[in-house]
């Protein structure tokens, strides 16, 4: 398959990363090496093998029911940016 | 042009555990703002996810209730997005393998019964919260993020888009609310978004096989928004549609004020959700042993209990839909049965009573029935009087109006006290009649040439006179034999 | 009094030293960072002297009140109580900040520590700094570090390798005995190879991912570096255990890596220990790419273990070329899902002044990330997206499956596996990387073992030349699941019959 440009720009927006048409046209053919390289795998012959997605399978642990007390909510909101009355503050959220 | 309405919902339904899905902190409603959100929960760099059981066990007992197929074994799978309230950036959820698949919810409107298939059900984690302008510690310009839902586990429950109206829709979303809460996954409340449903609605021309463009509607928190909303978004679509344009798919509110609905704005970029299994966790996994541990623990569903009311107990379908209402509703009702038997308490008045003064009763001071001011033993003693003739019904209403203000403990002292007893002397209401005949010609004169309405009066005039302790079919009786001798 | 602490110490002797007083565990922790304070070569990122002074002599005390009532502990095993330990900066820690090497986490105070950091001061270990490594771990020479590269002791113009480059780095300069690491498709075992060390990757699952900054969940997992094999033995043992916290970790109980470490094979007399031992040779791993002096190192280790009682045959793990397209494909995929959560809302870097949301995400990832991870991330973000996910994702999770049923086929024959960890030695920090795919490429034989989740180790096995200056040559041991201790003790054995472990670089920078 073959990224072009716009390709690279909406994929640089669904990860939210802001990039500039330098960066991008650099990026570009190293990106387009790794693809392509790695769409080889398509070539490999899985008729009939199934995904593995952890290297063992056991069933998942389930915990019971029961709630903890927290740190201090200070505690945890320490490193934020902007805080005020124990929010998070960002720029408007727009519905 | 005949249109049709085609409408699927997808309710979210937060389950009651007392801890998150995957994390520890509690779930408890309003508390300060990020002080229920564990470190798991606002997504700090290191931390990882672990399952609740408890959320686990409500999932598989709404597949039985809707008798869905429950997966033994079901993936949850992460659904990446960015957004603020979405502290990870991904929502963990359920995408090609969930927990419950299809089932069914039956519904009872005014056209009739029907059931309701369902798709699947799947779990997943509850948001965060935004909070905007009009917060004071928030500055122009900005919103507040608010973490102590993030991580509430839901279940979300995705229904065929089989419903054809308005009516329907609503009339679903009450079954299921009804069902939920009654299995004990869900406490119902509304106010606080325990139970929120997302409408999509599309149209298309009567006798079309294709479906049209969907809409899909958000966050309905309230069975009357719903129904609305689903009529003013298919008008809209026709209206569109007839004027020569095409519905885009999108995302919209819906404004009760303006009784419209709107594009959502944040929604432009078309979402690539990227869904792939979650790699911090396993498959869950569910065995027979544990599904029949809970099936042996479901309470008797409302659909075969409303079964059994009619059959057992002779309740119009009406009836029995309102008297199960609730699991405590009808937990009363079997109360005042049990209390009444041998007394002729019989199902049709209990429902009576309990769908009437209980209920009004009960609305107006804004409570449930677990708070009821006439107990079931108390109502089924009253009920007693009325089926062997102490009271008429009409003295029995001022009867339970007085044991809900708690001045007596029981329907007999009431009559005692009050000296409420039925008149049985036949000389006496005789002679009442009597009276009354002698009193009103004009109504005499009236009732002989034909009109009944003259009857009633003249009864009420009896009725009055021995202040409502008369019995009125035998003052009926009495009037018509004197003057049609 | 600190002159009685050897230069280039490993644990063992250090362990010693404070058992029989000649110095404290205060001493020890002081000696150590002044060591981390002439780094040099960018190894270490963070220090706290009063938080591991307090560690020391907490440890201390311990360790006095231990002394006065404890017979000697049977065999080789020691106390880890009182010796330092560094951390590689993906595991968060209360009183270090924890950047994972990038700006985007530039003075991030975590409130919690990592379990394997808890775990290993509950065993009385002192905390002595936070080393440099590839950016979220990406990388397989620490030149991807937002703080710059560090350098191999060996030789100051290459690479100490990685992702745990700084953790390698700072144990070969003896600027520490050992430090942790994480290996997600080599990221312990080739640093260890290139800097002449004993390093190893325990089975997926045995050590908890609490707290481990996550680059690629199914592929990651934490492990130690150190000096010898009896070292690894006891750090690992200390390291691994199941932790409710993390989903993946693995219910059993727990090991002692070390017990009877140096003690022949079942089946073997004292003079052959390895008598019996089956170690396979994947005829993959020698194929062209591997470079000479690489299989010369291996050649000479390999019949150093047949001296010892082993048999050595051929082996084959067919998919081995393909694991590496494989990773490249799962291992950004769970990154950049992973690194979603970096976003300047909750903390770490916030882009200034941001005109709307979408500017704060696009805006504060863009300046935080260096260049290799946002490239991970946009291959990952590619390779989930809609009408790919397939042919890339899928795809690469059936591939493997497959490599994991080559290794289960291989050890139907054989016992362990060995082969090179690199098809070269440390290459310069310099070297030109206009095409990303040659580091990729470099991973070739180390990759398939976190596909499979086995465990894997690296023993320091003789040196290739470059220019006038010597670069380390690593062995690669691979176990079946679990199978940790087999991996140690032939390793134990081989450093009893060898001095390559023993070996160390010129002194860094040093008064004295």
């Amino acid at each position: 398959m073959n990224l072009n440009a716009q390709d690279l720009e909406k994929l640089a927006r669904l990860a939210r990363l802001a990039i500039s048409t330098q960066e991008r046209d650099e990026t570009l053919p190293a990106l387009q090496s790794v693809l392509n390289w790695v769409g080889e795998l398509s070539q490999a012959p899985t008729e009939g093998v199934t995904p593995m997605a952890h290297p063992h399978d056991p069933g998942l642990r389930l915990r019971a029911d029961q709630a903890e007390s927290l740190p201090p909510r200070e505690d945890l909101m320490r490193n934020a940016p902007q805080s005020a009355g124990g929010l998070f503050i960002v720029p408007r959220v727009v519905e | 042009m005949n249109w049709e309405i085609v409408i699927g919902l997808e309710c979210h339904v937060q389950l009651a555990t007392r801890s998150k899905i995957f994390s520890p902190a509690s779930t408890e409603f309003g508390a300060a703002p990020n002080t229920q959100a564990h470190m798991v929960d606002m997504a700090l760099p290191g931390v990882l996810p672990v399952m609740n059981r408890e959320a686990a066990a409500c999932a598989i007992r709404f597949g039985l209730a809707v008798g869905g197929a429950i997966a033994q074994r079901s993936i949850f799978a992460r659904k990446n997005y960015f957004y603020p309230d979405l502290p990870k950036g991904y929502q963990i959820s359920q995408y090609e393998i969930p927990v419950v698949s299809g089932g069914q919810v039956r519904i009872i409107t005014d056209q009739g019964q029907r059931s309701i298939e369902l798709t699947r059900a799947h779990l997943e984690e509850d948001a965060g919260k935004s909070l905007h302008e009009g917060v004071d510690e928030i500055p122009s310009g900005c919103s507040g993020i608010d973490l102590n839902r993030a991580g509430t586990p839901l279940l979300e429950i995705v229904s065929e888009p089989v419903m054809r109206s308005a009516k329907e829709a609503a009339a679903y979303a009450r079954a299921l609310h009804t069902l939920v809460t009654w299995i004990g996954i869900c406490d119902g409340n509304l106010q606080e978004g325990s139970f929120r449903v997302d409408a999509n609605v599309s149209v298309r021309p009567v006798g079309q096989q294709a479906f049209g463009t969907r809409c899909e509607i958000k966050n309905l928190n309230s069975f009357r928004f719903l129904e609305r909303a689903i009529e003013v978004e298919a008008q809209r679509q026709i209206e569109l549609i007839e004027d020569g344009g095409a519905v885009t798919q999108e995302t919209r509110l819906y404004d009760p004020d303006a009784e419209q609905t709107r594009a959502m704005r944040s929604k432009e970029d078309a979402h690539d959700y990227r869904y792939f299994p979650d790699p911090d966790l396993p498959p869950l996994i569910i065995s027979p042993d544990w599904i029949e541990q809970i099936r042996s623990e479901l309470p008797e569903l409302p659909e075969a209990l409303r079964t059994r009311l009619s059959q057992e107990f002779g309740l119009s379908d009406y009836d029995a839909l309102m008297v199960s209402a609730t699991r405590p509703t009808v937990d009363y009702f079997f109360q005042v049965i049990r209390a009444g038997e041998g007394q002729g308490v019989d199902a049709k008045l209990a429902a009576n009573w309990i769908m009437g003064d209980v209920a009004s009763n009960l609305n107006r001071e804004g409570l449930d029935i677990d708070q009821t001011k006439v107990s079931a033993a108390q109502l089924a003693g009253l009920i007693a009087r009325v089926a062997d003739g102490t009271i008429s019904n009409k003295i029995a209403r001022d009867v339970f109006a007085s044991l809900w203000s708690g001045e007596y403990p029981t329907a007999d002292a009431v009559i005692e006290a009050k000296g409420l007893k039925q008149i049985q002397d036949s000389g006496l209401i005789t002679g009442f009649v009597d009276e009354v005949i002698a009193a009103n010609p004009k109504m005499v004169e009236e009732f002989k040439a034909g009109k009944d309405k003259a009857l009633n009066a003249l009864v009420g005039q009896v009725m009055k006179k021995s202040q409502g302790k008369a019995n009125p079919q035998q003052v009926t009786e009495l009037i018509r034999s004197r003057l049609h001798s | 009094m600190t002159a009685s602490i050897p230069d280039f110490s490993d644990l063992a002797g250090l362990a010693k030293g404070l058992a029989n007083g000649a110095f404290s565990a205060p001493e020890l922790t002081q000696w150590t960072l002044r060591r981390l304070a002439d780094d040099g070569l960018n190894a270490v990122l963070a220090v706290n002297p009063e938080a591991s002074l307090r560690q020391a002599e907490a440890a201390q005390a311990q360790l006095t009140s231990a002394l006065a009532g404890r017979a000697g502990s049977p065999g080789l095993g020691f106390s880890l109580c009182g010796l330092p330990i560094a951390h590689k900066d993906i595991f968060v820690t209360r009183d270090w900040p924890t950047t994972a090497a990038s700006k985007i986490l530039a003075g991030y105070m975590s409130p919690f520590d990592a379990t394997v950091v808890e775990k290993l001061r509950f065993a009385g270990m002192v905390c002595v700094a936070k080393l440099n490594c590839d950016e979220f771990a990406m990388g397989s020479g620490n030149t991807h570090s937002a703080y710059g590269p560090t350098k191999n002791p060996w030789d100051h113009r290459a690479i100490p390798g990685g992702s745990s480059g700084g953790s390698a780095a700072a144990v070969a300069a003896g600027l520490v005995p050992a430090a942790t690491g994480t290996d997600t498709g080599g990221s312990i075992r080739q640093p260890a190879a290139m800097c002449g060390l004993t390093g190893i990757k325990p089975t997926y699952g045995r050590a908890s991912r609490w707290g481990m900054i996550a680059y690629a969940s199914s592929l990651d997992q934490a492990g130690p570096i150190a000096r010898t094999a009896l070292d690894c033995a006891v750090l690992l043992s200390a390291m691994c255990g199941f932790d409710q916290k993390d989903s993946t970790s693995l219910e059993l109980d727990a090991e002692d890596f070390a017990a009877g470490i140096d003690q022949p094979l079942p089946q073997a007399k004292a003079a052959t220990p390895l008598g019996g031992l089956r170690i396979g040779l994947p005829k993959e791993f020698f194929a062209d790419g591997l470079s000479a002096e690489v299989r010369a190192a291996i050649d000479a280790a390999l019949a150093e273990l047949t001296r010892l009682g082993a048999h050595i045959r051929e082996v084959s793990l067919p998919r081995t070329g393909l694991s590496i397209p494989a990773y490249y494909v799962i291992a950004p995929a769970e990154a950049s899902s992973n690194l979603s959560r970096f976003d300047g809302v909750r903390y770490g870097h916030r882009a200034a002044d941001p005109k709307d949301l979408m500017d704060l995400y696009c805006r504060s990832r863009a300046e935080g990330f260096g260049h290799e991870v946002k490239r991970r991330i946009l291959i990952g973000t590619f390779v989930l997206s809609h009408g790919y996910y397939d042919a890339y994702y899928i795809q690469a999770q059936r591939v493997r499956r497959l490599v994991a049923q080559d290794f289960d086929a291989a050890f139907a024959d054989c016992d362990l596996i060995a082969g090179p960890v690199a098809p070269t030695v440390a290459w310069d920090i310099d070297a030109p990387t206009t095409n990303p795919l040659q580091e990729y490429l470099a991973d070739i034989y180390t990759l398939g073992v976190n596909l499979a989740g086995l465990p894997a180790m690296s023993v320091p096995v003789g040196f290739g030349q470059a220019g006038a200056a010597q670069r380390p040559i690593g062995m690669q041991l691979i176990g079946p699941r679990l199978k940790e201790s087999l991996l140690l003790k032939t390793a134990y054995h081989l450093q009893a019959a060898t001095d390559w472990h023993t070996r160390t670089p010129p002194p860094v920078g040093r008064s004295a």
